[in-house]
Order: structure tokens, then C-alpha cells, then sequence
């Protein structure tokens, strides 16, 4: 029977699956289905990060054990959780990556090195067998199903280009690039919608469904800023070496753990303006400080009115979420046409 | 003419350099460096200027009761309210204008991510240049090297700025930190005596100096001074506290504000606070004829960086050489660093077989201090210790 790759798990976007899958295993996005449980308190604290309480819970008491996971050293809280899972779910290899906070040579070299370090764990990891091609077919290949999700991104809807991205990021990348080339997909722009226009800011992997209570609630979703939205699409293809993946990653648009605001800030108003947004909703995630300080900066900055929004992970008080958002949109212009297919 | 008891030569000594450094920053004598409090102050003080650290200040405000009206003022600016009170205090004095006005600001990594994001707000706030030292995860000789190369990098814009930064002043300061330094190590081994000759509560009130003095002269006069000061009472048998009953180790900061949880705890019940984690000097002696490396060093080594079981070494270390009776983490609001690794710290004290507390609190807001809840804790702690020790007394044949 043919072996499945060992299944490694992974909980932020700065973590190239690119490398999982170059060592011989199964990349693998870590999105638990709920939020954590009251007895997750004996673990981690109440006050924090939703996110990294459901992703312990879920490694916790997976079964069978997921084979490794990475962390990435993005926040307070995931570091906290690689000392957790180290302490009470030893039974889990977890492996950190260590993140710089801005960019620049010297930081792509650092960060080359801690990617050859996990590469050379993650192939001794049992059942890992590394394929053909190496990281520059891995790159290839994971490249390919960013720009396809990006083709798709320019005419589906947000919460249905969401969908798509957590399926994409469960499945064989192969699998992925056939599945999406197999979808159709137009060559014309998107079309014209009355619906005023917002762009969704925030940083954990949103659940879908509040995208599709912010869409009930009267508005388009035009772009989403988040771990697993555009900032995902973006990210340049990574060439064949730890070296050129580490450039490509650092590169991306930064997410707001990074200590680049002019640059987070820039990105955010070309996606606005090219993507017609007349609204900016800023989900905030309970507990998430990079996020919390990231929100004046965007509100000071932004010439577009902005929603802020608190949120637990999952899609709890919905219909409060679906009343605040009506009123936001009752205030937006309506569209002058359609939106742009947003930065490539 | 009277004289004044020795015991208060030590606080008379850290006003005078409190003060005197307040004179300087506000004269605009000496550069102002705002940074957070886990920056080497020797850096600063290397560079001819003044280390101005908000979070401090904030401990200060709180003091005086001005922290609410301060975090207030920071909300209203868009700061969410789960952000760490000191940071949204220091926020708060930012806006107000309070502090004295930084010719640069310079962040590190460490210990959290929202000293560095809120000093980025203040650097725009306040106009002034922002430095980040990027501190790797790692304690490693590499990670030493990459700290070292940026200290130098960022001295070298801060000169460049041509507002009288000279790291000319580092030799010097890394001789007045080491002179403090021993001095330091000799109160540590002072506070080892039973019972303890200075309350922990006070040490805690000192955290601003421990983080802010070292490689100025008047770091050396306070701990020398303190250093004296405590071996008198040793001497003298005059204990911190009436009647020492426990010991306890403390984890993180204390409430700044005034409040009777502390001196309820240390003089009524006579638990007093031996040691803690937050005054805990880590690093090895400073090499002035390598200072970059000396700074990187004491920075990457630091045991609140990296994987949690430095803290845990730290702690357990503590618990033995204080010889306590529990231990207590103070969980303040907003902390996430520190409130996230409880469940370790508690599962390690329970192998070493050391009572644990945790206690929710704010060090920064009393409106989220929780007082009363903290109390009503607080003694069935002790309960559990007293009960635990004729337990261990009764089973040794005492």
C-alpha cells in the first residue's frame, strides 16, 4: 500500500511549504475547526491568542499524532506554544523557525539558514522521502498554485477564493495545480456588482464564514489582507535554493508582525485603490497585539473609512457581526464600476 | 544635626541619580534614547546619552495614580484595550507630551512583541528616528555575532545623526556596569539570608534602576550603597519584615499602584518576597575592550529569550538559593510572553515539589488590579504551604 508523506503541520504563511515538501513530507495548514475548549485553560491562558489556543487543542489531542509540526517565531503567543506542545505534547516533534522582523540581505541570510536547518530535520522525520527535483521543484510546483489561486482570485468571490485556499493548502500541491486548472476560469476582469466594496484586514486565517456574513450584510469583499488571503498570493516564486526562498518570503508584503508599517501601509492603499475598495473592515482578532498596533497606524493613514471589528477565531456572535457591518455599509458610496483585478 | 539611618542611603542615592538623569534629559544636556527596558542600558550610556524607558515611566504613573486617566487617552487613539497596560500607558504619556523628548528611539526583540510595535508609535508620535535591534531566538555564537553587528550598525546611524551620540563613552560604561555589577552580586548574596533583609516589594519598586542604571556612576553608588546598607541589617539583626514566616519566589512585575496586597502579604502574614525573576542578574561581566560583543552577548543570553526552559532554570534556581516556600506568577493583563509559559512554570515547580500560584492581575491599571480576588487567593496559598510544611514535618519525625 502506497504510503502516504508524513503529514507536518505548519500555522503561519512565513512558513514555506515549499520546505515540507522538498524534505519528503505533507505540508499541511493548521486550521482547527473550533475554537479551543475551557479545559484548554489548564494549558494556556484564557486572554490569549483564540488562534494558538485552538491550534494547541487540536495538536493536543489529534490522533493519530500529527508527524511534526513548525512554528514560526511570528508572535508572543507562537512562541508560547512551541514551549507548551515541547512540555505537554512531547509525543509531537515541533520544530521553530525563527522569523526576522524586517528585511534585507542579512536577514534573507539568516533566514536561509534557519530554513536549511528545518529542511535537514524535517528529512529525517520517519516515512520522509524526499522527491525528485528537490526545493526548486517544490518551489515550481508551489508557485504554480499561488498564481492559479491568483487567476481564480481576479473573478470568484472572497469567501469562495477563501474556500478554495484551504482546500488547496490540505491537498498534494500537484493535485492542487491539477484541480485548478481544471476549474474554468474567464478572461475577463471582474464584473460589475452594486454592492459597495470593502477590503477585509487581519491577521489570523479568517473563518470563511464571516466573510460571508460581511458579503450578507451588504458589501463585496474585494481583497482580504490575512494569513490566508492575498498576502498568500503574493508572494514571489521562490527560486532554487534556501537563499532565493528566504528572499522570496521576506519580500512578500508584510504582514503586520513585521516592523515595517510604511511598507504594510503602501501595500494596503494599492490594494484599496486598485481593487475600487470604498471600506476597510479591520478584524481584529481577540489578544493579538501585532494586529492591535497595526489598527491605529491603518486608521490614521487610510483615506477610506474603516470598520474595527473584535473577533474570536471562528464565527462566534455572527449576528452581531452581520448588524455592525450593515450599518458600516449603509455609509459607503455605492461603486462608480467594477473593481480592478488588484496588484499583481 | 541628625543622622540619617543608613538603611536610607540607598533610596537617597537612587533619587539622586533618578533625578539627576530626569535634569539631564529634560535640560537636554545628554542625547535622549527612549528604548524598552530589556535594551542594555550601557548602550545608551556608551553613546553619551540618556536611556528614557516609558514602560518604566508608566510603573511611575501608575505610582501616582495618573495610569488610568494615561490608558484613556491611548484607547481613544485606537489601541485596543487586551494591549499591555504599561504599553498603553507609555502610549498615553507619549501623547500627552510627558516625557522628556527622544532624539532617537531604539527597540529590541526582546521580551515581547508590543515594546517594540509601541515604540514604533512613539518614534512617529514624537518625531524621532526608530532603530530595531532584531535579537535572533537562538543562543548561539552566531546569534551573538549578528546582535553585536547591528549595535554597531545603529550606533553608527545614531553618530551619524549628528545630535552628540559618541560611542567614545562605552568603555567607560561598560567599567561603571561592571563595578555595579559586583556590587549587584553581593545584594543578591545578601538576600540569601533568613530571615530576609529586604522585602521584595521594594525590590520590585527598584526594577527601574536595575534596568536603567547600570553603566552610569550612579548605578555604582546605588547598589554600593544598598549593598552596605543590607549587610547593616544583617548585622544588626534587623529582618525586612516583623516575623518571617514564609519565603516566597515572585514571577514578573508587581502592581506599581498603591494597594495593601503587598505589605498585607510580606508584613501581616509575614510571606515575604526573597527573591524574583525580574531582578535576577543574568549576564557575565562586560569586556570593555569588546563591547559589542559584551552587549550582544548579555542580550542573546538573557533567560526571558528563547525556549521557556530558561526561565524554568532560572526559577528553580532561585527557589533553591531563596530556599522558599511557593512560588507566585503574577499574570499581568496584556502579558502574553509571560502568561503563556504559566502552565510550564507550574508542571517545573511541581517536580521540584514547590507550591504554585498563579494570580491575575494588572501592574499598570488598579481598575483590572483584582485585589480582593488576589487576597482571598493569596491566603489559601498559604494555607496549602503551612499545611504542606507540618505535613513534611510530621512524616520526618519533627
Amino acid at each position: 500500500m502506497h504510503e502516504l508523506p508524513p503529514a507536518v503541520y505548519y500555522t503561519c504563511s512565513y512558513v514555506p511549504p515549499e520546505v515540507i515538501w522538498a524534505a519528503g513530507c505533507r505540508p499541511v495548514r493548521l486550521l482547527p475547526s473550533a475554537p479551543a475548549p475551557g479545559e484548554c485553560d489548564a494549558f494556556l491562558p484564557r486572554d490569549f491568542c483564540p488562534y494558538v489556543r485552538a491550534a494547541f487543542w487540536d495538536l493536543h489531542r489529534r490522533a493519530p499524532p500529527a508527524a511534526a509540526v513548525v512554528l514560526p517565531t511570528c508572535c508572543d503567543p507562537m512562541r508560547r506554544l512551541a514551549d507548551v506542545l515541547r512540555q505537554h505534547s512531547p509525543h509531537v516533534p515541533c520544530f521553530l523557525l525563527d522569523l526576522p522582523r524586517t528585511r534585507g540581505k542579512r536577514e534573507e541570510e539568516y533566514l536561509a539558514g534557519r530554513l536549511e536547518e528545518i529542511l535537514a530535520a524535517l528529512r529525517a522525520l520517519p516515512g520522509a522521502v524526499p522527491p525528485e527535483g528537490g526545493l526548486a521543484e517544490a518551489s515550481r510546483l508551489f508557485a504554480e498554485v499561488r498564481h492559479l489561486l491568483h487567476r481564480v482570485a481576479r473573478t470568484a468571490s472572497a469567501p469562495a477564493v477563501h474556500r478554495l485556499i484551504r482546500q488547496v493548502h490540505a491537498a498534494d500541491p500537484r493535485q492542487a495545480v491539477a484541480s485548478l486548472l481544471a476549474r474554468e476560469t474567464t478572461a475577463s476582469g471582474p464584473t460589475a456588482d452594486a454592492r459597495p466594496r470593502v477590503l477585509v484586514v487581519t491577521s489570523h486565517p479568517v473563518d470563511p464564514g464571516v466573510l460571508e456574513v460581511i458579503e450578507q450584510a451588504g458589501a463585496r469583499v474585494v481583497a482580504e489582507d490575512s494569513c490566508l488571503g492575498d498576502r498568500l498570493l503574493t508572494i514571489p516564486p521562490g527560486g532554487s535554493t534556501p537563499r532565493e526562498l528566504a528572499a522570496a518570503y521576506l519580500g512578500r508584503p508584510p504582514c503586520p508582525r513585521m516592523e515595517l508599517p510604511e511598507e504594510r501601509l503602501a501595500y494596503l492603499e494599492d490594494v484599496a485603490r486598485a481593487r475600487g475598495a470604498q471600506g476597510i473592515i479591520f478584524l481584529a482578532l481577540k489578544y493579538c497585539d501585532n494586529l492591535g498596533y497595526d489598527f491605529p497606524w491603518v486608521r490614521e493613514r487610510s483615506a477610506l473609512p474603516v470598520l474595527f471589528l473584535e473577533s474570536d477565531y471562528g464565527i462566534s456572535a455572527s449576528g452581531q457581526l452581520l448588524t455592525r457591518v450593515q450599518a458600516f455599509v449603509e455609509t459607503l458610496p455605492l461603486p462608480a464600476g467594477p473593481p480592478g483585478p488588484g496588484p499583481e | 544635626m541628625k543622622r540619617v539611618p543608613e538603611t536610607e542611603s540607598y533610596a537617597r542615592e537612587a533619587v539622586r541619580w533618578g533625578l539627576g538623569l530626569l535634569g539631564d534629559a529634560v535640560g537636554r544636556r545628554r542625547p535622549v534614547v527612549w528604548c524598552n527596558v530589556a535594551l542594555p542600558s550601557e548602550f545608551v550610556y556608551g553613546l553619551g546619552a540618556i536611556p528614557v524607558m516609558p514602560e518604566m515611566a508608566a510603573g511611575f504613573a501608575a505610582a501616582w495614580r495618573g495610569s488610568p486617566e494615561l490608558i484613556v487617552r491611548a484607547e481613544g487613539q485606537g489601541f485596543p484595550a487586551d494591549l499591555c497596560s504599561f504599553h498603553r500607558c507609555a502610549l498615553g504619556l507619549a501623547l500627552e507630551g510627558w516625557l522628556p523628548r527622544p532624539d532617537a528611539v531604539v527597540a529590541t526583540s526582546l521580551f515581547c512583541d508590543g515594546a517594540r510595535k509601541f515604540l514604533h508609535h512613539a518614534s512617529r508620535l514624537m518625531g524621532a528616528p526608530y532603530f530595531l535591534i532584531d535579537v535572533p531566538y537562538e543562543q548561539s555564537a552566531h546569534a551573538a555575532r549578528t546582535v553585536a553587528a547591528r549595535l554597531q550598525e545603529v550606533a553608527r546611524e545614531l553618530e551619524g545623526t549628528g545630535r552628540g551620540f559618541d560611542s567614545r563613552h562605552l568603555p567607560l560604561a561598560l567599567e561603571s556596569s561592571n563595578r555595579a555589577r559586583r556590587h549587584y552580586l553581593e545584594v543578591m548574596r545578601i538576600r540569601r539570608h533568613r530571615p530576609a533583609p529586604w522585602r521584595g516589594s521594594e525590590a520590585l519598586s527598584y526594577a527601574s534602576v536595575f534596568f536603567m542604571a547600570f553603566g552610569s556612576p550612579g548605578g555604582v553608588r546605588v547598589y554600593r550603597t544598598l549593598a552596605r546598607s543590607l549587610a547593616a541589617r544583617v548585622r544588626s539583626g534587623r529582618p525586612a519584615v516583623p516575623r518571617e514566616r514564609w519565603r516566597l519566589l515572585w514571577l514578573h512585575f508587581r502592581p506599581f499602584y498603591p494597594g495593601q496586597l503587598l505589605p498585607w502579604l510580606e508584613v501581616e502574614q509575614g510571606a515575604v518576597i526573597a527573591a524574583e525573576d525580574m531582578s535576577y542578574l543574568w549576564w557575565d561581566e562586560l569586556d570593555p575592550d569588546r563591547p559589542w560583543e559584551s552587549l550582544a552577548r548579555k542580550m542573546t543570553s538573557h533567560f526571558m529569550w528563547g525556549p521557556v526552559e530558561r526561565r524554568v532554570e532560572v526559577m528553580l534556581r532561585l527557589a533553591r538559593d531563596y530556599a522558599v516556600d511557593g512560588i507566585v506568577h503574577y499574570s499581568h493583563w496584556g502579558c502574553r510572553q509571560s502568561c503563556g509559559a504559566v502552565s510550564v512554570l507550574r508542571q517545573a515547580s511541581a517536580r521540584a515539589g514547590i507550591p504554585f500560584l498563579n494570580l491575575d492581575g494588572d501592574c499598570i491599571d488598579p481598575r483590572n488590579g483584582r485585589e480582593e480576588q488576589a487576597r482571598t487567593r493569596l491566603e489559601a496559598f498559604l494555607e496549602s504551604i503551612a499545611e504542606r510544611r507540618e505535613v513534611l514535618a510530621a512524616g520526618s519525625g519533627d
